[in-house]
């Protein structure tokens, strides 16, 4: 701790060499809001020299937490996000709940999940268990899809999610950390109950939950977890799916911040698309170095986050391409104006 | 506020000015708020950076103002004059000698919502930017469509274009490509009267003085830059890489300046005094852990470290063993990339080679250079010096090749016999056809920290002014070199410089404290 301490305070010290990629500071051209600043008044707050709380607890929920600060850190064991969360959870005990927020908690308040009353999946059978995340369940084309390849490559899952089944990412955003921990508990009973030997989802974020931040909180599943995208490439290469080629279609790939960033999964996308015969188009900030989307929970502010789309929106926008894609369902559905589509979709409308 | 200032005070400003300004760029755009004025209350000077530690900053502003475009500046400008409210613009706040912070309590003017690529002109290969855009955002929109602007600093992920005109910021790739006053074409600013001056990208007009210069170097003083028209080059085609190795510094500067006499423009030349070249590539030392660490000059060093700093010193060389890396122990490396049209890269490759041959120069092939070109942007350390009570800072000057190895010479002693000194080396990075930059790093664990600083900072400028040298080659002047400014120019110039700013900028709204002393002694109020 004393480390990580000791580089919050060489953060607040750097010349703020991140700042660039930071999609927050971009988006609203604020120096406040820059990772460097961020830590300085984190570092402020810790030495009590800090009297305006509401705008320092406002400060830490001005961050799309989506790594670019950790990619292009100086420090290669300094994840300045850490501090932001345990900020986050100050500021949650401290009943600061930006407005954005706040009807996500109420929803977990009274139906287990940040969307409201749903059914609960429960079905199939199989050594792999398919959860569905909390957008994959408002998404009914990446369902199928998922569904569809599944079926074609003829691999046989226990399908869990809906009903009060969450992985828990909006409290830990929201900074309630008690909260989140009774999600990850709930959460490795129910993976544990299904006696399957790995769990495929469609959702960066609940693999990031549970391999990462459930063990922190002091709860591992120990199963193996992966993206449905990695999931269907190891399909393809086995050979249990067989892909029909499209021809003089360009597409773009939107990398989401935690698959690119934290799960460091660039190629597999780009590698399907192409060998689906999509010539791609990459945008000038693509990879690691893609802007975020702005999320739906991760940003407390509404102007920031809807200012943060507008700018990725934007830089899509310019190559042009016929279709948009990308490997996440929030993305999906933040970007939707873009018509974006999931990877799971384009590999199932290419299936033979 | 907790949190204090130790160099200007702050003064209250207007409600009306306050409540005027909002309905100009909007409510959520003109701060009070205490988290932005503690984030608006220093650059990277550096001896101001080692003071927010302990929750001290140089100098507090009182509002922080962030228009969207050149119109709502020319509009805060014009309800400044009213209110005669004083303005210090921020860019991307990188400057190291102060030049952003806020002195007596004057409103920032944030840049950095103008942070957009404009368009590309590919017939005449030029681009025009908000001026808030950040240097690396602006390689990227190039680089997207096959171009570079050639200019990349070490600040390059944290610096704007408008900064760069500011300070005539100079990159590692300048001997090829120039400052970045050989690269602006044209640019737009706001006046102190509120006027928008629009400055028409063409080359080398013969219409008068040149009011462009007046805007590069001139930190925030001349107007607010809000749109900046570049000169670029297409990404280069074929890139060479050479590392020599030689006896000394005077041997490698006569080396590179008959390069840069003929009609060779290699993009990056840059010649490591022997401190560097261990610290850069890890050569094999058979020096002790604590010469290592305190360099050559250590004989004359006079500072103590804990051992604990003293690895951080060694830990931060480079550990990558590579073919070759025997021949720089002991030795001056000269590194240099040349990049472009195939054709004429071939034929600088044989210039440089038979210079290198005629100097001695020991060939160590390229690894240096990929090791250069991985390392170039790690500024790890300073943060690290600065939490254990250590001060570190760079300083740049230049001078004339007959004066170079005298310069280098006394500013490395003057500097190391500093009281604290624990570490000074130097290497060349920027060359032209007469002159050569000189770029000084230099780190001390003194018991007064601002004595050790402004000692050794006075010591660096006193040598160079001694050998003819001046003072600042591309970081710029703000108000840490004010002092220097005379001994720079001369009476007449400093006179002059202050004439112009006072003619341009009557009122004394912009930038108030910085560049030259007073401006006419009511400046700094």
């Amino acid at each position: 701790m004393e480390k990580q301490l000791n580089r919050l305070i060489d953060c607040s010290m750097c010349p703020n060499m991140c700042k660039f990629s930071c999609p927050v500071y971009l988006a609203t051209g604020s120096e406040t809001f820059t990772p460097q600043k961020k830590a300085r008044l984190i570092l402020y707050g810790k030495k009590n020299l800090l009297q305006d709380e509401d705008g320092f607890f406002d400060t830490v929920f001005q961050c799309a937490l989506c790594g670019s600060c950790v990619v292009n850190c100086q420090y290669d064991d300094f994840d300045l996000r850490d501090f932001i969360i345990e900020e986050r959870g100050i500021a949650f005990k401290k009943d600061f709940v930006p407005s954005l927020v706040s009807d996500v908690l109420e929803n977990f308040d009274k139906f287990g999940n940040p969307s409201g009353k749903r059914e609960t999946i429960d079905k199939g059978e199989g050594e792999i268990g398919f959860f569905v995340s909390c957008n994959t369940f408002n998404d009914k084309n990446i369902l199928s899809a998922t569904g569809k390849i599944l079926d074609k490559a003829d691999v046989d899952v226990k399908e869990f999610g809906g009903g009060d089944i969450c992985c828990g990412a909006p409290l830990y955003f929201a900074g309630d950390m008690d909260g989140f921990k009774e999600k990850a508990e709930q959460m490795e009973k129910l993976i544990k109950g299904k006696g399957v030997k790995r769990i495929i989802t469609n959702c960066p974020t609940c693999i990031k939950m549970m391999k990462k931040h459930y063990i922190e909180a002091g709860v591992n599943i120990e199963i193996d977890i992966v993206h449905t995208l990695t999931f269907a490439k190891e399909l393809i290469d086995e050979g249990k799916l067989s892909l029909k080629k499209v021809e003089n279609k360009s597409i773009t790939y939107h990398d989401p911040c935690i698959l690119a960033k934290d799960l460091d999964i660039l190629e597999t996308p780009r590698t399907i698309l192409k060998k689906i015969g999509y010539s791609l188009r990459e945008t000038a900030y693509a990879g690691k170095d893609a802007h975020c989307c702005g999320g739906k929970t991760k940003v407390g502010d509404r102007n920031t986050r809807n200012a943060i789309k507008n700018m990725r929106e934007n830089e899509l926008k310019e190559t042009k391409a016929l279709d948009y894609v990308s490997a996440c369902p929030t993305c999906k559905d933040v970007l939707k104006s873009l018509q974006m589509k999931d990877i799971m979709e384009i590999i199932g409308d290419a299936l033979e | 506020m907790k949190v204090k200032s130790f160099l200007s005070k702050g003064k209250n400003i207007s409600y009306e000015f306050i409540k005027e300004v909002k309905r100009i760029v909007g409510e959520k755009y003109v701060s009070e708020d205490e988290r932005d004025l503690i984030s608006y209350s220093v650059d990277y000077w550096l001896y101001g950076v080692y003071k927010t530690q302990f929750g001290e900053v140089p100098a507090i502003p009182s509002a922080v103002v962030s228009p969207k475009n050149t119109e709502e500046v020319q509009k805060v400008v014009i309800l400044a004059n009213k209110y005669h409210v004083q303005i210090t613009p921020f860019g991307g706040g990188s400057g190291v000698l102060g030049a952003a912070i806020p002195f007596n309590g004057s409103i920032i003017l944030n840049t950095q919502r103008m942070n957009k690529f404009i368009s590309l002109d590919e017939i005449s290969r030029v681009a025009v930017f908000e001026s808030g855009i950040i240097g690396t955002n602006l390689e990227k929109e190039l680089n997207y469509k096959g171009y570079s602007s050639g200019n990349i600093p070490q600040s390059i992920s944290c610096s704007t274009v408008g900064g760069w005109v500011s300070t005539r910021a100079a990159g590692q790739f300048s001997t090829k490509y120039g400052k970045i006053e050989d690269m602006v074409l044209g640019l737009t600013a706001v006046l102190p009267d509120g006027e928008i001056l629009r400055i028409k990208p063409v080359s080398r007009k013969s219409t008068g003085p040149s009011l462009k210069h007046l805007f590069l170097g001139s930190e925030g003083t001349m107007g607010i830059i809000t749109e900046v028209y570049l000169s670029v080059h297409k990404i280069p085609e074929k890139v060479i890489k050479n590392c020599f190795a030689f006896d000394s510094v005077e041997t490698a500067l006569d080396m590179v300046r008959e390069v840069v006499q003929t009609d060779a423009k290699p993009a990056v030349v840059r010649i490591f005094d022997k401190d560097e070249t261990e610290r850069y590539f890890g050569v094999v030392s058979t020096r002790s852990k604590y010469q290592q660490a305190f360099g050559v000059a250590g004989k004359i060093l006079t500072g103590k470290v804990s051992p604990k700093v003293l690895n951080i010193l060694n830990e931060s060389k480079n550990k990558i063993g590579f073919e070759g890396m025997e021949k720089l122990a002991g030795k001056v490396a000269v590194i240099f990339i040349s990049e472009g049209d195939e054709d004429f890269v071939f034929l600088e490759d044989r210039v440089i080679k038979r210079k290198a041959e005629k100097y001695n120069g020991i060939s160590v092939g390229e690894k240096p250079v990929d090791i250069w070109l991985d390392k170039r942007f790690d500024v790890h350390l300073g943060p690290i010096i600065l939490r254990n009570g250590g001060i570190v800072d760079t300083i740049e000057v230049v001078s004339l090749f007959k004066d170079a190895p005298a310069l280098y010479n006394d500013i490395i002693e003057s500097m190391s016999g500093i009281k604290g000194a624990v570490s000074v080396s130097g290497h060349y990075s920027h060359f032209y056809p007469e002159s050569a930059c000189l770029y000084i790093t230099f780190a001390g664990f003194p018991k007064d920290q601002l004595k050790y600083y402004e000692d050794t900072w006075s010591a660096a400028m006193e040598a160079t002014l001694r050998h003819n040298g001046s003072i600042s080659h591309h970081h710029g002047i703000g108000f840490l070199r004010k002092p220097f400014m005379q001994k720079e120019f001369g009476i007449a110039g400093e006179k002059m410089m202050k004439d112009v700013i006072n003619a341009v900028d009557k009122d004394h709204i912009f930038n108030p404290g910085k560049l030259v002393e007073g401006k006419d002694g009511k400046t700094v109020k």
